[in-house]
């Protein structure tokens, strides 16, 4: 699985990095770092749980 | 007013019209506490999208999805004109960076970030613990106070004016421009006007003095601060002018002294009136967090205000170029088609992801400094006052328009 940070969208509302903080990394403005992130099957809860909490549905789940 | 059926399809400049049309009277000074809440929940239940039949073409956006859409669309429907307009004329108040859109309001944001970024805002949570301690105790031992005015109207200003590096000494008169500029006694217009332009006056005043008196100090000898950092920035190669910095600090004094103010009314409102979620708050800290998201999610406190940029639509209906949206984050916090149990407030929800920071590029830059303020708020006030409830003697009220906000709540605890 992979997860998929839409950098146009990010605005910096970081709640992923509050949810799955071992998947989402902040730059250092406070927005997700972009690009695709290959998630770890122990890790795949928490991806989800991030992507489900950008109010900007700037994560996509692939 | 005319029939809304006999207008339900043309507006009263002869346009189409497809959503419903709402005849909303939420401008109010004092009334019963929650009851704009109640008004937009009614009004979401009639469709996501409303005309106000007054004025120009006025529309309220109440449904989740249409708030999102708006919030992010800043081409389409970039920071109102009409935002400090006066008898439907577009007002000439320039916030910055509120009011900018586009590449010149990137630009800020990318200045302003690394100031209010979740690791920048991290380090001040001891001092905002100490002030919130400080706040509390002093009345603790009265047995009862008013929230609003003793604790949520001073806690998140003092923290404010720490981060501004300016003297906490100046709360109380701070408070009273902003109680000027934001909530107005409007019973006596005349007297309001001038109040408020003292006021604007005084900060504006204020702020230039705390510039002047840095810039005659040598730079290592300045007060740590934002204030003192804003002299050294740069946008385009070349400093920001001391209008633009005005500009942003009455940004920061209104976004600074209100916002948190106002969740912090209705956070406690829901608590001394649902004991379950007190205790639990008072016996497991832990909780806070998501105790935190969740009364952002169910009370939101800001209407944020759009235009539109051409003749488009949003879900189906009609909006043309020029027209002004208000998008009600209150009314798409409790959206039922978003979360279930929409209006009820539930710690173990499983999802609380919501816009009351707002979406889109104007996303509150000081989204991470609220949520810290409000989680020590709630720790540092269960840990040392974890019994209370609503004092019967008086009945909380709110003022509402763009902002909900309470006047008054009383409580009272054990002494």
């Amino acid at each position: 699985m992979k997860v998929v940070v839409d950098g146009a969208r990010c605005t910096g509302h970081a709640q992923c990095n509050v949810a799955a903080p071992e998947v989402f990394t902040l730059d250092d403005l406070g927005y997700a770092l972009p690009g695709e992130i290959a998630v770890s099957h122990d890790t795949e809860p928490a991806a989800r749980r991030g992507a489900l909490a950008c109010p900007e549905r700037a994560i996509t789940v692939e | 007013m005319p029939d809304p059926v006999a207008t339900a399809d043309r507006r009263r400049d002869g346009r189409a019209l497809g959503c419903p049309v709402a005849s909303l009277a939420h401008e109010s000074a004092e009334r019963p506490a929650l009851q704009g809440f109640r008004e937009f929940d009614a009004l979401r239940e009639r469709g996501p999208l409303h005309y106000v039949n007054a004025g120009r073409g006025n529309y309220v956006v109440v449904g989740y999805e249409e708030a999102l859409a708006v919030a992010q669309d800043w081409r389409r429907f970039p920071q109102s004109r009409y935002l400090f307009g006066v008898n439907g004329e577009p007002g000439d108040v320039v916030l910055i960076p509120e009011s900018l859109d586009g590449p010149p309001h990137t630009a800020w944001r990318r200045l302003l970030a690394p100031y209010w970024s979740p690791a920048a805002v991290g380090p001040w949570e001891p001092a905002i613990r100490r002030h919130a301690v400080d706040i509390i105790s002093a009345f603790k031992a009265k047995g009862g106070c008013d929230l609003v005015t003793e604790f949520a109207l001073r806690f998140p200003p003092t923290v404010f004016l720490e981060i501004m590096g300016l003297p906490v000494a100046d709360l109380d008169r701070m408070l009273v421009w902003k109680e000027h500029l934001l909530h107005p006694d409007t019973t006596d217009p005349a007297a309001a006007k001038a109040n408020l332009d003292a006021s604007l006056e005084a900060i504006i005043g204020y702020f230039l003095a705390a510039m002047a008196a840095r810039r005659a100090t040598a730079p290592e000898d300045r007060p740590p601060g934002l204030v003192t950092e804003a002299l050294t920035w740069e946008l385009d190669g070349e400093p920001v002018s001391d209008a633009d910095l005005l500009s942003f600090y009455m940004l920061m004094f209104l976004a600074g002294l209100d916002t948190v103010t106002a969740e912090l009314g209705y956070g406690f409102l829901h608590l001394a009136t649902h004991p379950e979620d007190r205790r639990r708050i008072a016996a497991d800290p832990a909780v806070v967090p998501k105790a935190v998201e969740e009364l952002l999610r169910a009370y939101p406190i800001v209407n944020v205000m759009r235009d539109a940029a051409e003749d488009t639509e949003i879900n189906g209906c009609p909006v043309y170029q020029g027209d002004t949206l208000t998008v009600s984050l209150p009314a798409a916090g409790r959206d039922g088609s978003m979360y279930p149990n929409a209006t009820e407030v539930d710690f173990d929800r499983e999802r609380t992801t919501h816009l009351t920071f707002g979406a889109g590029p104007h996303r509150c830059l000081g989204s991470h400094l609220a949520r810290l303020e409000l989680r020590v708020a709630y720790e540092e006030w269960h840990r040392l006052i974890p019994e209370y409830e609503l004092d019967a003697a008086f009945s909380p009220v709110e003022a509402s328009g763009l902002m909900f906000t309470l006047n008054t709540l009383r409580l009272r605890w054990p002494a």
